[in-house]
């Protein structure tokens, strides 16, 4: 097996600007409304009175972080093993990829993904996802979300070295612990990041308000 | 919320529930039957055991099974408009290994494969060849097992760690208890339109004065408690408390099954109370009726409901 890529996210970095989502809409030609790669933002905290004047009022563990997230290329991916016509599969590198002409549209591998990686095309009735850009990737560049990434906070790589790099943390509320599918995923945290399936936030920004 | 939009499964999942509900009740009517006849038998008493092997239970069963293979390719033909790209099912079996939905599709193939079977060893009772003697003993209980195996693996399908909406025990029971209420109800129904010859002569009465339809309906009784118990306690109805609409329509669910429950009480008493002229059982034969529609009503609101619930944004 050749080495397996993964992505890094620098949540301590990440300004949840979006142009990592943008790029990759780009690449794909993704309409609105459809999107490989999605920003989600993270927060939570709240307002206690001021202790010194009972009158105001003063915040009180207030908290916001974001998060890029595609497809995570896991190591057991849950919409592999839903998938029932076997249209999806995972290359030597870890890219799960999706091949078309034997995908029959029933969605299922939409329900069993935990991070929402998988996007119905509607012209083709076929689903559709992030393939790590393999066509760049394979001739030695990067995808375009990672080259797009204003703040440098997106990398991808063999994971092996990401994580000797910066770590094995692979979850942050309100994404799912990883033992579940084992996403090839390093997350740098932000200061504020919460325990995956601990956390006391809420998304501030679900999917139906995404174009 | 999306009540429509995922038409095409509400139906294929009540349609092969109504069927292998049916295939349940219909094996509690001849097993209660058989047991007569052969009691029958053995006091030395006309008819017996094969009066019901041969003419009398395959014309009187024709109708029951023609719903069932009814329901269950109008259920399959109805999951073909679920999918984006219908040609493509053909590859659907080639993931047994590890998808519980090529596993639902393969126990939904089974399934109607048996009953065409039954089907067809059942229109010609008559001809007693070999395969018949071996095979029709058999087959009602094959097919109400290769039955409740796909009432599992549908129920299996929703069992994805990242929809913690579904993902609990009490979706397969619901959808088991959707199969009994509709399935005892149906059968109930046919029985009072269609009154069973007796083995021993006489009125339609199974050995201890114990009528198939009113254990139907006892079975089915019992079945829409626990589902209003069940569909209390579903994380789909926590999840759509927050909605006017779900919980409005949840609560219109609960009525429902409450109506039917309450007329399946009465009409329980009631035979105790009324032996039963001709006229009273036509009476009975369309409140049954009215209840299905009710149970229907109530269990299509609630499948509506369980995709609407589950199909949200994972984060």
């Amino acid at each position: 097996m050749t080495t397996a890529l993964g992505f890094r996210i620098d949540a301590s970095a990440c300004i949840g600007c979006r142009t990592c989502v943008i790029a990759c809409k780009s690449k794909n030609g993704l309409p609105p409304g459809r999107h490989f790669r999605r920003v989600v933002e993270y927060s939570g905290g709240g307002w206690i009175p001021d202790p010194e004047d009972p009158t105001l009022m003063a915040p009180s563990g207030i908290f916001a972080y974001c998060l890029s997230v595609s497809c995570m290329h896991c190591e057991e991916p849950a919409c592999l093993r839903a998938c029932p016509t076997g249209a999806l599969r995972q290359r030597d590198d870890g890219v799960v990829v999706i091949e078309s002409s034997r995908c029959a549209g029933c969605r299922y591998c939409e329900w069993a993904c935990p991070y929402g990686a998988l996007s119905y095309d509607p012209s083709s009735g076929r689903m559709a996802k992030c393939d790590l850009c393999i066509d760049l990737v394979d001739g030695g560049e990067e995808p375009w979300c990672v080259t797009a990434c204003v703040t440098r906070a997106l990398e991808v790589g063999p994971i092996h070295e990401l994580r000797e790099r910066y770590g094995s943390l692979d979850a942050l509320a309100p994404l799912p612990p990883g033992e579940r599918t084992r996403p090839r995923l390093v997350i740098t945290p932000h200061p504020h990041g919460q325990l995956a399936g601990r956390g006391t936030g809420h998304s501030s920004n679900p999917e139906r308000d995404l174009r | 919320m999306s009540l429509f939009h995922e038409l095409p499964l509400v139906v294929f999942t009540l349609a092969v529930q109504l069927a292998v509900g049916s295939c349940l009740a219909l094996l509690v009517v001849r097993r209660m039957l058989w047991a007569g006849g052969e009691a029958a038998a053995a006091d030395g008493m006309a008819g017996g055991a094969d009066r019901y092997r041969d003419g009398a239970w395959a014309a009187w069963s024709h109708r029951p099974l023609l719903l069932v293979g009814v329901a269950t390719a109008v259920g399959l033909a109805a999951s073909l408009l679920h999918l984006g790209a219908p040609l493509n099912a053909v590859w659907a079996l080639t993931n047994l290994g590890s998808s519980w939905l090529s596993r639902e599709i393969l126990a939904g193939l089974v399934f109607f494969g048996l009953w065409a079977v039954t089907f067809q060893l059942n229109r010609r009772p008559a001809a007693a060849t070999r395969a018949r003697r071996v095979l029709a003993p058999a087959l009602p209980p094959a097919l109400a097992l290769a039955g409740l195996l796909l009432v599992w693996s549908v129920a299996q399908v929703y069992m994805l760690p990242a929809r913690p909406v579904w993902n609990s025990w009490l979706t397969p029971a619901s959808f088991l208890l959707t199969t009994l209420l509709l399935g005892t109800v149906a059968m109930a129904a046919y029985l009072e339109a269609r009154p069973l010859p007796d083995p021993v002569g006489g009125e339609s009465a199974a050995p201890g004065g114990a009528r198939p339809g009113l254990v139907l309906l006892a079975v089915g009784l019992a079945a829409i408690v626990a589902q209003a118990a069940a569909t209390l306690y579903h994380p789909v109805t926590r999840e759509l408390a927050a909605s006017a609409t779900g919980s409005a329509l949840t609560a219109g669910r609960l009525a429902l099954l409450l109506v039917a429950g309450l007329l399946i009480m009465g009409l329980l008493v009631r035979p105790a109370l009324d032996p039963g002229s001709a006229a009273a059982a036509r009476g009975r034969g369309r409140w049954i009726v009215a209840m299905l529609l009710l149970l229907l009503a109530s269990e299509a609101v609630g499948r509506m409901l369980f995709y609407a619930a589950g199909a949200v944004d994972p984060f």
